[in-house]
């Protein structure tokens, strides 16, 4: 209705002639004799174009769109699990390192403890050792003693008898007395590497 | 791009100017020829007219975002 | 109106070399020609050059899209970023339009940028024919959104869509002033939609259809200059041809946002 109001006035607008044939100075789209088919097949083809897009085209198109954003959100997700697995296998490292230091730290503990204990024990049966033999020595030392003591004994005996003897066999001085006990004794003296 | 944007823009408010004016001055005619009332219809609604037009202008200048 | 005002320029100009040798006449580019006649009950169905070229446009548009999706995958190649780009241009102004409800009327918005964008553009091919330079497909199309939004708004809000037309918060005193400016406001809704692209594509192709016999008759030392204006007005025609194709879309999209929100 709108275009019919407004095709007169387009007309007389353009100068065109208003008897409905195509003038040659005004514009031939104002031809109404043309009208009917353009505006019937501008519908049908219209409504046609519709169906065939509609059909063929739009669904592709927005099938590949959803398609490309489920997989921009599929890869997020990947990337996101990777990412707990990664901190999973990482906790997992750091649990056992920690546990290997702890069982290095353990086993290091363990010998320190025998090695100290090995020394220890290694000096204590030194030590008894060396008490032991020392005291056998000692015990040898006493014996010696001992056994020279007895010796000087006898050997004092001895001289006491053989100065008996001579006191008894001629009657000494005083002097004489005194010279027959270091004679004696110088004896004794000379006797001793025997008596060893 | 600019200045195509702002001519397109402005061969778009000429034209609504124009054509509010021509559906004014179509019905005023109509109205006329109706109540036998030439020309007081056509010049009452040629104002309507000029008035819708600046109206239609307005709102296209505000509606028309510029083309990303 | 500056286009209509290019057109008038161009008519002058068509009188003014009428007189010289070879006949310019660029307005018969607009020429509908029936190439098979049909009738159907004294209705003229005839399939001119128009009719033709339009359904060259809509199957290039199809084709194009079919090839860029002849193996679909997620990590496109050129022809399929380019369609899915297009796809994603018209998702993005429905949504940004009409918000979520806009999805419904996808198809038809998807299909509608289309149709007028490779009209526009298949009519700069020499000897094409340009559909949406008749103001009756472009007439076709914006009755189309303009009947659609309107029973859509009846439908969604019954007979309070009638409410669209009484601007709230006014004086009833205002009223008789008002709702018929508001009625007149609507009414040329369709009219601007359709005005705006027939007299740009006209406009244009006439243009190029000036400066484009100039080069063809023009000795070869004169001719360097109108070929270079060809080159450069086509590259603006494809310019426009875009804009046009989308500012028919968007204010679909505010027609059909109106009528299910009635802002």
């Amino acid at each position: 209705m709108i275009e019919a109001l407004l095709i007169p006035i387009a007309q007389a607008a353009t100068g065109g002639a208003t008897d409905g044939h195509p003038p040659s100075s005004g514009l031939p789209q104002f031809d109404t004799s043309t009208f009917s088919s353009q505006t019937f097949w501008s519908i049908v083809s219209f409504l046609i174009l519709v169906a065939l897009l509609n059909k063929y085209v739009i669904p592709a198109i927005r099938n590949i769109l959803d398609a490309r954003s489920k997989s921009i959100q599929e890869d997020i997700n990947g990337a996101k699990q990777s990412r707990v697995d990664a901190d999973k296998a990482l906790a997992e490292y750091r649990r056992l390192i920690s546990t290997a230091r702890e069982s290095a730290a353990q086993i290091m503990d363990e010998t320190r403890r025998e090695a100290i204990a090995y020394r220890d024990n290694a000096l204590k049966t030194l030590e008894e050792e060396s008490a032991r033999k020392k005291a056998v020595v000692m015990e040898e030392i006493e014996q010696s003693k001992r056994a020279a003591m007895q010796e000087i004994a006898t050997h004092a005996v001895e001289i006491a008898l053989l100065a008996t003897e001579k006191l008894l066999a001629k009657s000494v001085t005083a002097a004489d007395a005194n010279q027959m006990v270091d004679e004696a004794i110088r004896q004794m003296g000379q006797q001793r590497p025997i008596i060893h | 791009m600019q200045p195509h944007s702002g001519m397109s823009l402005a061969l778009r408010l000429g034209v609504e100017l124009v054509t509010a004016v021509l559906i004014g001055v179509a019905i005023g005619y109509m109205l006329d020829r109706f109540f036998a009332s030439t020309p007081w219809m056509i010049a009452l609604f040629s104002l309507f007219g000029v008035i819708a037009g600046f109206r239609n202008m307005y709102r296209a200048a505000s509606s028309i975002p510029p083309m990303p | 109106m500056f286009a209509l005002t290019a057109t008038a320029a161009a008519t002058t100009a068509v009188h003014a070399a009428a007189s010289s040798a070879p006949k310019m006449d660029p307005l018969h580019h607009f020429q509908v020609i029936k190439i098979i006649p049909i009738s159907l009950f004294g209705i003229d169905l005839s399939i001119s050059n128009s009719v033709l070229w339009m359904w060259i446009a809509m199957a290039l548009a199809f084709f194009c899209f079919r090839f860029a999706l002849r193996q679909p995958s997620i990590v496109p190649g050129r022809a399929q970023s380019l369609a899915e780009a297009g796809f994603q241009f018209i998702d993005d102004i429905v949504n940004e339009t009409i918000g979520h409800d806009g999805k419904q009327f996808f198809p038809y918005i998807f299909t509608l940028f289309f149709t007028i964008l490779f009209c526009n553009l298949t009519g700069l091919i020499p000897g094409s024919f340009t559909a949406t330079s008749q103001i009756i497909v472009t007439g076709t199309f914006a009755m189309g959104v303009f009947i659609f939004s309107t029973l859509l708004g009846f439908y969604r809000h019954g007979a309070h869509f009638l409410h669209f037309f009484v601007p709230s918060g006014l004086p009833i005193a205002l009223l008789p002033l008002m709702v018929p400016i508001e009625i007149i406001s609507y009414l040329a809704r369709p009219v601007s939609l359709s005005v705006r692209l027939f007299a740009n594509m006209t406009a244009g192709h006439t243009l190029l259809a000036v400066l484009f016999f100039f080069t063809a008759t023009l000795p070869w030392f004169g001719a360097w200059l109108p070929f270079g204006f060809t080159v450069i007005f086509t590259g603006v025609e494809i310019f426009i041809g875009l804009i046009q194709a989308y500012i028919f879309t968007i204010l679909t999209c505010v027609y059909i946002n109106d009528a299910l929100h009635m802002h």
